[in-house]
């Protein structure tokens, strides 16, 4: 089943294209994640899900139904829109009550839950100005998650959270999409997406420019040979007339992008010993996400 | 229970603790202890020579040391204090959904944005009328202290203040949609400024009957027995009221929500 789906969805504010004929769709259980520099337009496209933002053209479907001033669904949907803000003058327990009665939810151990869940317990009666930016963040992912939502829309969910906090909202986060919750989560840091996403958008000037599944980051990462000699430029000539593909990428560095070299680097490094130009150094080079994710842009801004 | 029932709890539960509540009631309040001060001065001229400003202020405004006149004055008092404070109150109720960056929060929930809205409206009226009462009962409490004579105009009084009040109150929602739309506190209370100025101006001038945050004012008599509104005056009054709150519900239900 279509969780999110979005259909040529466009918005300018004045002259700038904030989202460009944005078409995305999410089923249930998915973890999707999505990636773009700061202004790319992640929020804004967050912000038109929740229909806080009116989008100039295009539809929105959530849980199959049309995003408009009728939309009913609300209490299926949890969320957290860039940074977590509260009630300063309330207590943790006070701020989700609140909550509680706007979304019309008479459990208050519901409540009680998301404060354990999330390791709010010691902060229960603590006003809100007085929590810590990692235990805020946590009261707002209380605040996103604490009614069960079906899915969960989530910007930058680890902002201040400690490392141990990362682990334990990854792991609660994982456990939510195992029973079924589907989450949607930007965030700048391109390491925990791809921990967690099963699916992984990039978003660039306001258009989604790639769209890859998580096994498939692993193919499209490039893989590469690097390696020094104590004659760099004599040593790539040399791989260049053996048919390798050398190039300098660095004063110091070669790098060979091909299959034979990188399935065999110790045959490569006996062979260049025989040429008397061993290798002082030699390792595979797996490129990460961050690179992927500069590379990616790269070839869109060439394409512009 | 009601959406609109929810709301108003949860819009009740954020007063919890607030000092804007406090501060409010303590600033407003002492507009009664402030008419006490004139009307024992005029009982006992002996102390008005080392406060020789106070009992002047209380000479120019003909205070006498009655009922009828502590309530008119306790009346000007809230028709002029009232649209500073009550300003306040919009201001705070809907500004601070902006401030404290919580207004994204109450942007997809299962409850319209019109019912959160009219919450908050709900909310501003009972605090203000929370307001007028309290200085309406430390007021009498003053009065039956310097032992006032002559309620026989009490009840007339009373209606008096109790429909300057709701003046006040109509006169305030337009603070409402500035706040929103000024994203925070501080546009709203620069217009409370604004109309505070322009109230003395256009009174001054001759045009305060058609300016309706002068309107209150000029109810109260606070121009000094001419009574100059119109019918137009309490048209444009319930107007302006009107045209803040819908202005306010609009804003709230259609603008773009950004940050």
């Amino acid at each position: 089943m279509e969780v999110i789906g979005t259909r040529g969805l466009s918005k300018s504010f004045g002259l700038n294209r904030a989202l460009d004929q944005i078409s995305l769709s999410i089923g249930s259980g998915e973890i999707y994640g999505f990636l773009g520099l700061n202004g790319a337009g992640k929020t804004t496209l967050i912000r038109s899900l929740l229909g806080m933002i009116n989008p100039d053209q295009g539809q929105i479907h959530l849980f199959g139904r049309e995003l408009n001033p009728k939309f009913d669904q609300w209490n299926k949907i949890g969320y957290l829109v860039e940074s977590a803000k509260a009630y300063p003058e309330l207590t943790v327990a006070e701020n989700l009550k609140v909550f509680g009665l706007l979304r019309r939810i008479k459990v208050p151990a519901l409540e009680a839950d998301a404060i354990e869940r999330l390791k709010l317990a010691p902060y229960r009666n603590t006003k809100s100005k007085a929590l810590s930016l990692g235990n805020l963040q946590r009261l707002g992912l209380a605040k996103a998650l604490f009614h069960k939502p079906a899915l969960l829309i989530l910007d930058e969910p680890t902002n201040g959270l400690d490392p141990e906090g990362i682990v334990e909202i990854r792991n609660l986060l994982l456990d939510m999409a195992r029973t079924g919750t589907t989450i949607f989560i930007s965030s700048h840091i391109l390491a925990e997406i791809s921990r967690l996403a099963d699916r992984i958008g990039i978003i660039h000037k306001g258009k989604l420019v790639r769209e890859l599944h998580a096994h498939e980051l692993n193919r499209q990462r490039t893989t590469s040979l690097r390696l020094r000699t104590r004659d760099n430029p004599k040593a790539r000539e040399a791989l260049l007339n053996q048919g390798f593909p050398a190039i300098q990428i660095h004063p110091s560095w070669i790098e060979i992008k091909d299959e034979r070299a990188i399935q065999n680097p110790s045959s490569l490094t006996r062979w260049l010993s025989l040429q008397n130009l061993p290798p002082e150094e030699i390792y595979i080079f797996k490129e990460d996400l961050e690179h992927f994710f500069l590379r990616t842009l790269q070839i869109e801004n060439q394409d512009d | 229970m009601t959406d609109f029932s929810h709301a108003v709890r949860a819009e009740w539960l954020k007063l919890k603790g607030s000092p804007m509540v406090r501060f409010s009631f303590i600033a407003f309040g002492l507009a009664p202890f402030m008419v006490g001060l004139f009307i024992i001065f005029i009982q006992y001229p002996e102390l008005a020579v080392k406060a020789s400003s106070f009992s002047a202020k209380a000479q120019v405004m003909n205070i006498q040391p009655n009922w009828p006149s502590f309530l008119a004055v306790l009346q000007q008092a809230l028709a002029v204090g009232g649209i500073l404070v009550f300003g306040f109150v919009a201001s705070w109720i809907f500004g601070r959904e902006f401030s404290d960056g919580t207004l994204k929060d109450l942007l997809a929930l299962p409850i319209r944005r019109s019912t959160l809205v009219k919450a908050k409206f709900a909310i501003y009226f009972i605090w203000c009328l929370g307001l007028s009462f309290s200085n309406l009962v430390i007021g009498t409490g003053i009065g039956i202290l310097l032992h006032l004579k002559d309620f026989s105009a009490g009840p007339q009084s009373l209606t008096n203040y109790m429909i300057t009040t709701f003046m006040v109150i109509l006169s305030g929602s337009p603070v409402a949609f500035i706040a929103s739309w000024g994203k925070g506190y501080l546009a709203p209370l620069a217009f409370v400024a604004l109309t505070l100025v322009l109230s003395q101006i256009l009174a001054a001038a001759g045009f305060g009957q058609f300016f309706p945050w002068a309107v209150p004012g000029l109810f109260s008599d606070i121009s000094g027995g001419t009574n100059l509104l119109t019918g137009w005056s309490h048209v444009i009054l319930c107007l302006t009221g009107i045209t803040g709150y819908f202005l306010t519900r609009i804003y709230w239900t259609k603008a773009d929500h950004i940050s």
